[in-house]
């Protein structure tokens, strides 16, 4: 892995150095993979990336770490834009964002069992699931001197999930006797395949500076992926709202039935609902409002902030402030902290080299990997 | 273009150079799988069990040959066949001529049975007539004796120029007489045959080579009223009889006590019969063979004949008694065999025809031999070995979601006198492949406190089953479960087995939990 990221690297500087500054075209690449939990320990959610056992002391840390409403979530995005000497622009990408909300107690279902839950009722309500993957191909044009983009897509859409647990307890007696389930839940989800149904997104970059009298500062609002797409088939939808008190069975229904006819039937008197609803999708969108820096300005040090959000329930809004760095020509080094999203407050960083026509922005919004882990690549080059 | 198209193939690098493994992590499952609750109450009152007092005795009765009118006497399938041959040629017949032929008599091959009248509950006859002409005849078929409410069976048929027809009729509560055209015969049927030409058709030519043909098939014929005389038949026969719950019984005692089994012989027929219980053995799981022994086994006896008719007949019984004090029927009782053979002989009308052809059945007429035994249910066992097997196909896989070890929990509440040690022998390819003692016994009663609702002493008691890793993980290659129950009754003072009685009521309630250590694996 080390060895890896060194030739990238080094791919870079090589890169730097042989290109020229006239440039009539500009390529973008920016990728983005950042995961991030309000409670659940990284190597947990590392485990499901790169596989492995999760040991219970990871498990243990994790629950020790919740409260009573947790977030995880994971964000993906790969895109390219080329820009065309007239000002018009072509871009694609592909995009994933999945969201979940959790209380503590159905963490401590899924990776303890239920025996920790003896004479205590585990606490599910609240709990609500999102993922989206879809692609975009777009056209746009720049609008202004300053760089302002808009750009309008055509979405792709790959899958789309949602559950939600509006109300969902479940209570063991201290003798497990009985188990006794209340729930209420939707579930929602569309088939998984490289076009599974067709959308429409716009994109806006607009970028302004203030009409301050010592010095104009420059701001930046991003709408991204703003749109719907429409699943060429209905969704498959189901939906249960019901208790249930399960005692066991008796020695008779056993010989009669077998258990798998008796579990088939106590599945089936919870009475779950299916039905296919409309394919209609809102794509998870991104909003960001930001004070961003000026390369040009002559101070060394500069202040950025900003907030972020994305059409989601799943995603508390973000906001983020900290300072940039001029450490050379064409070199800025950055430090901040931002708080919300799918966690709770982390150290950001970022650094950005610029040669010629070439620039390369790393950044992470959580530098020190706190539940979680974050790396924004964005890759510049004219030619 | 080319560095960018490098610095691609370098990212791909560095993303593939993560390899995906399983991801698995261990959750603890548990969950109530089995509760019920095991009495005798059931059997109470229903020909097995009774109360009395305050305990349960066995108060069983049960029928073990049990013969109707159908099996005694089994009528033959019979064909009766008249043909018509016309004694001179004629020509120009005008249509509608009608011949008829003469009642012809057909005797039934009966033994010695001689039967002069009966009545069919079920069964079926074939009527199958040729017509020889090159026009259409009508036959009409007579069977004089055959009737229902007094209507003699008839039936028409067209049947087309030089062909065959032939048709089943259901017999189903037809009463046939068999006393012939005089009435002073026995086995006798009967049947007439009339031909007619055509009413519609064209005259006709009729020769002697003619032959009108016409065939009755009597078939599945069950009787259930005869009258007659039945002959001096003699039924010899064993009645082999498994009681399916000793057979799991292994190893160990059962000690009863004032034992008395009645094996009662019932006769239904208004015929004098003569029976003989040759003998009554039963054989253990251990192939240990007892007989009952007693003076009533060898001896003949005689039971007179029912008397009364229709819904007064009553049967006449013949009762043999076997007590403790007059034969081995504790010890008999005791064997435990689950295969149970009766010899028996009966043989109808011992003295010949002495009611001068005048026996008689009637539909709800049988020849019983039925079983009685009271006891009370007071028994000492002794390491008594209930032992059954299951068959178990279980398949889970190490790359998927699965079960590590588990624990089989079991709650019981007992209201028996017995404890009971609870084994399971887990079996591949007939190889015990592991064995799993539970951690204590299910105990007595007797070792718990009496309970001032009902009366009952009840003790409670938990048993663990652990299943471990290295049983878990071959349940693929298992195929049978061999669950062995060990019973004794201990008294509490001493732990020595010695003679409980079971209390009415008595019941046995558990609870069974499953804990798993389950390893998901995504």
């Amino acid at each position: 892995m080390k060895n890896l990221a060194l030739i990238w690297l080094l791919c870079f500087a090589h890169a730097f150095q042989a290109q020229d500054s006239n440039a009539r075209y500009q390529l973008d690449w920016k990728s983005n993979l950042s995961y991030n939990s309000s409670g659940i320990d990284r190597h947990l959610t590392d485990a499901f990336f790169y596989g492995g056992h999760i040991d219970s002391l990871i498990t243990a840390k994790s629950l020790s770490q919740l409260h009573s409403r947790n977030f995880w979530g994971m964000n993906l995005e790969s895109s390219l834009r080329l820009t065309l000497p007239n000002q018009y622009l072509i871009q694609g990408g592909i995009y994933n964002y999945t969201g979940i909300n959790f209380s503590k107690d159905a963490f401590g279902l899924t990776f303890l069992g239920n025996a920790s839950y003896m004479a205590d009722t585990a606490l599910l309500s609240g709990t609500k699931f999102q993922s989206t993957s879809f692609s975009k191909l777009g056209i746009g044009r720049v609008i202004d001197s300053l760089g302002s983009t808009i750009c309008f897509n055509l979405v792709a859409l790959h899958a789309d999930s949602y559950g939600t647990i509006y109300g969902g307890s479940i209570y063991q007696d201290p003798l497990i006797d009985s188990i006794s389930l209340d729930v209420n839940a939707h579930v929602r989800t569309s088939k998984m395949s490289l076009f599974t149904g067709v959308g429409f997104a716009i994109d806006l970059d607009y970028r302004f500076v203030s009409a301050d009298e010592e010095r104009q500062l420059p701001f930046q609002i991003v709408l991204q992926n703003i749109g719907v797409a429409k699943s060429f088939q209905p969704m498959q939808s189901y939906q249960v709202d019901s208790s249930l008190l399960y005692t066991g069975f008796s020695l008779q229904q056993f010989s009669a039935q077998g258990p798998t006819a008796l579990l088939t039937s106590l599945l089936d008197s919870l009475g779950i609902h299916s039905k296919h609803t409309s394919g209609w999708v809102l794509l998870p969108g991104m909003m960001q409002f930001s004070k961003t820096i000026d390369p040009k300005m002559p101070q060394r040090l500069q202040a950025y902030y900003g907030a972020k959000m994305y059409l989601r329930s799943t995603y508390i809004p973000c906001i983020y402030a900290g300072l940039d760095t001029r450490m050379a020509n064409g070199f800025h080094l950055g430090i901040g902290a931002s708080y919300g999203g799918f966690g709770g407050l982390r150290l950001q960083a970022y650094s950005q080299l610029q040669f010629k026509q070439w620039s390369l922005g790393l950044h992470t919004d959580n530098a020190l990997m706190h539940n979680g882990a974050s790396l924004y690549a964005h890759l510049k080059c004219g030619f | 273009m080319k560095n960018v198209l490098l610095l691609s193939v370098s990212f791909l690098l560095l993303v593939s150079s993560c390899t995906k493994e399983a991801t698995s992590w261990d959750a603890t499952f548990q969950a109530p799988f089995v509760h019920d609750t095991l009495s005798l109450d059931a059997w109470v009152n229903d020909s097995t069990l009774a109360i009395n007092g305050s305990n349960l005795e066995i108060d069983l009765e049960r029928t073990l040959l049990d013969l109707g009118l159908s099996e005694l006497i089994k009528l033959p399938d019979t064909t009766v066949s008249q043909t018509y041959h016309p004694v001179l040629s004629l020509s120009n017949v005008s249509p509608g001529t009608t011949f008829v032929n003469n009642v012809e008599p057909h005797l039934l091959e009966l033994q010695d049975i001689e039967l002069k009248k009966i009545h069919v509950s079920e069964g079926k006859i074939k009527v199958k007539v040729t017509n020889p002409l090159a026009t259409t005849v009508i036959f009409t078929v007579k069977l004089p004796g055959v009737t229902q409410n007094n209507v003699v069976f008839t039936q028409s048929y067209a049947v087309g120029a030089l062909s065959t027809q032939e048709e089943w009729l259901d017999l189903s509560n037809y009463t046939i007489d068999l006393r012939g055209a005089q009435g002073l015969e026995y086995n006798v049927l009967q049947s007439q045959l009339a031909i007619q030409t055509d009413p519609t058709g064209p005259s006709v030519s009729i020769s002697t080579s003619n032959t009108f043909v016409f065939q009755a098939t009597f078939s599945q014929l069950k009787l259930d009223y005869a009258l007659g005389y039945f002959g001096n038949q003699t039924l010899y026969d064993q009645a082999n009889f498994s009681v399916g719950f000793l057979s799991k019984i292994n190893s160990g005692q059962l000690d009863l006590s004032n034992v008395n089994l009645q094996l009662s012989l019932e006769n239904g027929f208004k015929v004098p019969v003569r029976g003989r219980i040759d003998y009554l053995k039963n054989t253990n799981n251990q192939l240990q063979t007892v007989s009952l022994t007693a003076p009533e086994i060898g001896p003949s006896f005689y039971i007179s004949p029912a008397t009364g008719s229709w819904n007064t007949l009553q049967a006449n019984s013949h009762v043999l008694n076997f007590t403790s004090a007059t034969s081995n029927i504790e010890a008999y009782l005791e064997n435990l065999g689950a295969q149970q053979q009766l010899s028996y002989e009966l043989q109808l009308n011992p003295w010949g025809n002495i009611s001068q052809g005048n026996d008689e059945a009637f539909p709800n007429s049988r020849i019983r031999i039925k079983a009685a035994a009271q006891l009370p249910m007071q028994l000492t066992a002794d390491a008594l070995t209930l032992r059954d097997t299951f068959a178990i196909d279980l398949h889970q896989s190490s790359s998927k979601t699965h079960v590590v070890n588990a624990d089989v929990i079991v709650e019981a509440l007992n209201a028996f006198p017995l404890s009971c040690q609870v084994n399971l022998h887990f079996i591949s390819n007939g190889q015990v492949l592991e064995s799993v003692v539970a951690s204590s016994p299910i105990s007595s009663s007797e070792m718990g406190t009496l309970d001032p609702v009902d009366g009952l002493k009840k003790k409670k008691s938990t048993l663990v089953f652990e299943l471990p890793e290295s049983l878990v993980s071959q349940l693929d290659q298992l195929d049978q479960v061999v669950v062995e129950a060990i019973f004794d009754t201990p008294d509490p003072a001493t732990g020595i087995s010695s003679a409980k009685s079971i209390p009415a009521h008595a019941f046995l309630a558990v609870k069974l939990r499953l804990k798993a250590k389950t390893q998901l694996v995504l």
